[in-house]
């Protein structure tokens, strides 16, 4: 064979097989510890969608003594999990934020109140809210209702409810609220006010990246939607062997936690994930959703600006 | 119809039953009573010891408890005394471990820019790792203490409170791995305001050591619950921390678990029994004064009765082996029963008695087939005496007929011999006639006339007739 056929085979080889580049790993971090919540994204990082996707996924939780503004700056994840307001929130405070998928399609949040009261009457008591990821509504039902809450920014709530040392809390209903209902507390249908039954049904947890990052890595971002949606699709169809693999992360990160609270979780977080008005598990984030966050929270001062459809979402 | 003797075997069978039966009866009876007085008296002991087991491990970690919230407290004045010192906390929260061992951590944590210079956060931590004190300012953007249960319950309440036991998952600064729980209290300034809070750790080891040692039995288990229901102690280390006694109802309620957890943590004392797992299961609880938690000791009932049911084996074994000899007994007596029918048959048989009665075997062993076999036998030897009977009974007849046949006959000779003995007498004088008629003839022939002659000759002739119809007479008797 001549040298120049050599060359031109060569050629050829190296142009049809392009070298393997190795994929910059995607650090993303859930919203909270390990639990039910995130089922998708273990399945996807468990069942290889995430490599059949080409994303080098890391999977990490937050510690809970801060809030996802220091870990952003500290521990720097590529992709966060924000509730729907706490990405507004930031992205009126300068910190341009874009959102890649979205996992709920629903408001958890509750806010429930000790000793049977009424929470909408409960006009200037302590009310706790989640200090990492704030409940927005809080702010907002207390300055719409006129009820001055005392806001408690609190890690957790179950501890401060039962000890008495606040009168209400927040909480979600795939979480807090599961863990009153294990810890024995009584409670009543008129203790449980829930948001998405009086007109604040705004959907929660998504994944964010800064825009810059989504620049970079549009490609990347795309495909872990689209491997995260994967996930989610497994779970909702095979929730015990999903059970499974969440226990595994649950026993990973030492989550005080168990089975049966995890299973009731799963439920409910699938629950939260059908849209109401497409019956279906969308993962996209609703315009109409955003525009009622944004006014209520412009209205109650806890945006400094507003914040439009799309400046969260993927141009 | 029954002999006396048979009367007097039914009756001596009727009395033995009677007064087996009754003496059975007052046995149970007695058993009986037994059985539940050493029943009552195991259980009281039993559960007595299981409730001081229970009393003392309560006064002995309220006890301990007590003693750390008076060395807290001692420590608090201190700290309020001093507030003007912020970098003496430091010191104080490392003498606090120093003085107390059993302690894991100490806080002196205050609000936020509480000390301008301090900044947001000022903590003073220090920890004992096992080997030594380390101390730092704990706080920071990274650990954001006013958000913690340890620091807003008792800073809200505005009184000391034994915080659920918690593990961080911080992993900056002094990375702590324990569970464990915190006696914490507000710090006051001069004016009464909460300024911060102040902290002792105990791990959760040391609870779960205390309480686990708490076992009356071998197989009794304790648990403990915090406020929120939580296994802080449990002998299933996948619980402990991870549920709480209501878990398992979140999924399928078990009314017992529930009314036994909503009792515990209202503060309640007590003891009920439940089944939990198909077992029963006696549970004594106790409230810690301190800290609010509850403390179960769990005796499954094999534990609580393992005396009295060593007592019910022993009894049970020897029952059964009465029984057992009983049943032999029975067995073999009900065995032989037909051998006990067979000698009296043979009894009754050397009685000439073939007749009694040899009931049907089915029985296919040896006694069976002798009991068919003898039966056979006294059937063909009752036949063949019935037989003989029979024919004695003709012979018999026989023989009398002869006899009276013998007698007739006898009787008939001897008439018949008186007969000839009167024919002969009545033949002797026609005879004798004849005789001396015709010796007279013989002698005197010569000078006997013919008229003489012919009337002794029909003298002769007419005796002669005479004897000759007296011998037509006997001749016609003979036959």
């Amino acid at each position: 064979m001549s040298t120049i056929l050599r060359f031109i085979l060569l050629t050829v080889v190296l142009l049809l097989c392009p070298p393997k580049v190795q994929a910059e790993k995607m650090v993303f971090m859930t919203s909270w510890t390990a639990q039910a919540q995130f089922a998708g994204y273990y399945v996807a990082y468990e069942k290889g969608y995430y490599k059949e996707a080409g994303v080098d996924v890391e999977i990490r939780h937050p510690s809970l003594t801060t809030t996802p503004l220091v870990c952003l700056r500290r521990e720097q994840p590529d992709a966060i999990m924000l509730s729907l307001m706490s990405a507004m929130d930031l992205i009126s405070q300068g910190i341009p934020m874009v959102n890649i998928f979205q996992d709920s399609m629903n408001s958890s949040q509750l806010l429930i109140s000790r000793r049977d009261n009424d929470p909408l009457k409960m006009k200037g008591r302590k009310v706790a809210i989640f200090n990492p990821d704030p409940n927005y509504l809080a702010y907002v039902v207390s300055k719409k209702e006129q009820l001055n809450f005392q806001i408690i920014r609190c890690t957790s709530h179950i501890n401060l409810f039962l000890s008495g040392a606040i009168d209400a809390t927040m909480a979600t209903s795939y979480n807090e609220y599961l863990q009153l209902l294990q810890s024995g507390y009584p409670l009543s249908k008129e203790s449980v006010y829930r948001f998405s039954d009086h007109g604040y049904n705004i959907q929660e947890q998504g994944v964010y990246v800064s825009r810059s990052y989504y620049q970079d890595h549009a490609k990347e971002c795309q495909q872990f939607a689209k491997a995260t949606r994967l996930g989610w699709e497994w779970v909702a169809q095979h929730p015990e062997e999903a059970l499974e693999i969440v226990m595994k992360y649950v026993r990973s990160d030492h989550s005080a936690t168990n089975l049966t609270l995890q299973r009731r979780m799963l439920q409910e977080v699938l629950n939260l994930q059908i849209d109401a008005d497409s019956k279906k598990r969308d993962f996209r984030v609703r315009r109409d959703m955003v525009e009622k966050a944004n006014k209520l929270m412009l209205a109650c001062g806890l945006l400094k600006h507003s914040v439009t459809f799309e400046e969260l979402t993927i141009p | 119809m029954k002999s006396l003797k048979d009367y007097r075997r039914s009756l001596s069978a009727r009395l033995s039953v009677w007064t087996v039966l009754v003496v059975t009866a007052i046995f149970l009876a007695a058993l009986g009573i037994m059985f539940a007085e050493s029943r009552d008296h195991v259980r009281k002991d039993t559960l007595g010891k299981a409730q001081q087991t229970l009393d003392g491990t309560v006064l002995h970690i309220d006890n301990t408890l007590r003693a750390v919230e008076v060395a807290a407290n001692n420590m608090l004045r201190v700290i309020e005394s001093n507030l003007d010192k912020p970098d003496k906390m430091f010191d104080y929260s490392r003498q606090v471990l120093e003085t107390n061992p059993e302690l894991s951590g100490c806080s002196i944590s205050f609000e936020p820019f509480y000390y301008k210079e301090k900044g947001e956060y000022f903590s003073a931590y220090s920890y004992n790792n096992g080997d030594s004190i380390e101390t730092e300012n704990e706080g920071a953007d990274y650990y954001q203490y006013h958000t913690m249960d340890w620091y807003l319950i008792p800073k809200l309440l505005n009184r000391p409170y034994w915080i659920e036991p918690f593990q961080e998952d911080d992993d900056w600064g002094i990375v702590v791995q324990d569970i464990f729980s915190s006696y914490s209290q507000p710090i006051h300034d001069k004016a009464g305001k909460v300024v911060g809070t102040f902290s002792v750790d105990i791990p959760l080891d040391w609870f779960s050591d205390t309480v686990s040692a708490t076992r009356p039995f071998p197989n009794s288990y304790t648990i403990l619950l915090g406020k929120g229901g939580t296994y802080l102690v449990h002998p299933d280390s996948t619980r402990q921390f991870y549920e709480t006694i209501f878990t398992t109802s979140l999924q399928e309620s078990d009314s017992a678990i529930e009314s036994l957890g909503r009792a515990m943590i209202a503060g309640e004392s007590g003891y009920r029994q439940m089944t939990y797992h198909g077992e029963l299961l006696h549970v004594f609880y106790k409230p810690f004064k301190n800290t609010g938690w509850s403390v179960a000791v769990i005796c499954p009932e094999s534990d609580v009765f393992a005396a009295f049911n060593q007592l019910r084996r022993t009894v049970r074994l020897v029952t059964a082996i009465g029984l057992l000899l009983l049943s032999t007994w029975f067995i073999v007596s009900r065995s032989v029963r037909p051998l006990q029918k067979l000698v009296d048959s043979t009894h009754q048989m050397t009685q000439h008695e073939f007749t009694g009665e040899i009931p049907d075997s089915t029985r296919e062993d040896e006694i069976g087939r002798l009991q068919r076999r003898f039966k056979a036998l006294q059937q063909s030897l009752s036949k063949y005496v019935g037989k003989v009977r029979q024919q004695s009974a003709v012979l018999e007849a026989r023989r009398a007929e002869l006899q009276e046949a013998y007698d007739r006959a006898k009787a008939e000779e001897h008439v018949r011999n008186a007969v000839l003995h009167q024919m002969t007498a009545d033949m002797s004088a026609p005879v004798a006639d004849i005789t001396a008629v015709s010796r007279t003839i013989c002698e005197e022939y010569q000078e006997m006339t013919d008229d003489y002659m012919d009337a002794m000759v029909d003298k002769i002739e007419k005796d002669a007739n005479q004897v000759g119809e007296m011998l037509n007479q006997l001749l016609r008797e003979a036959t």
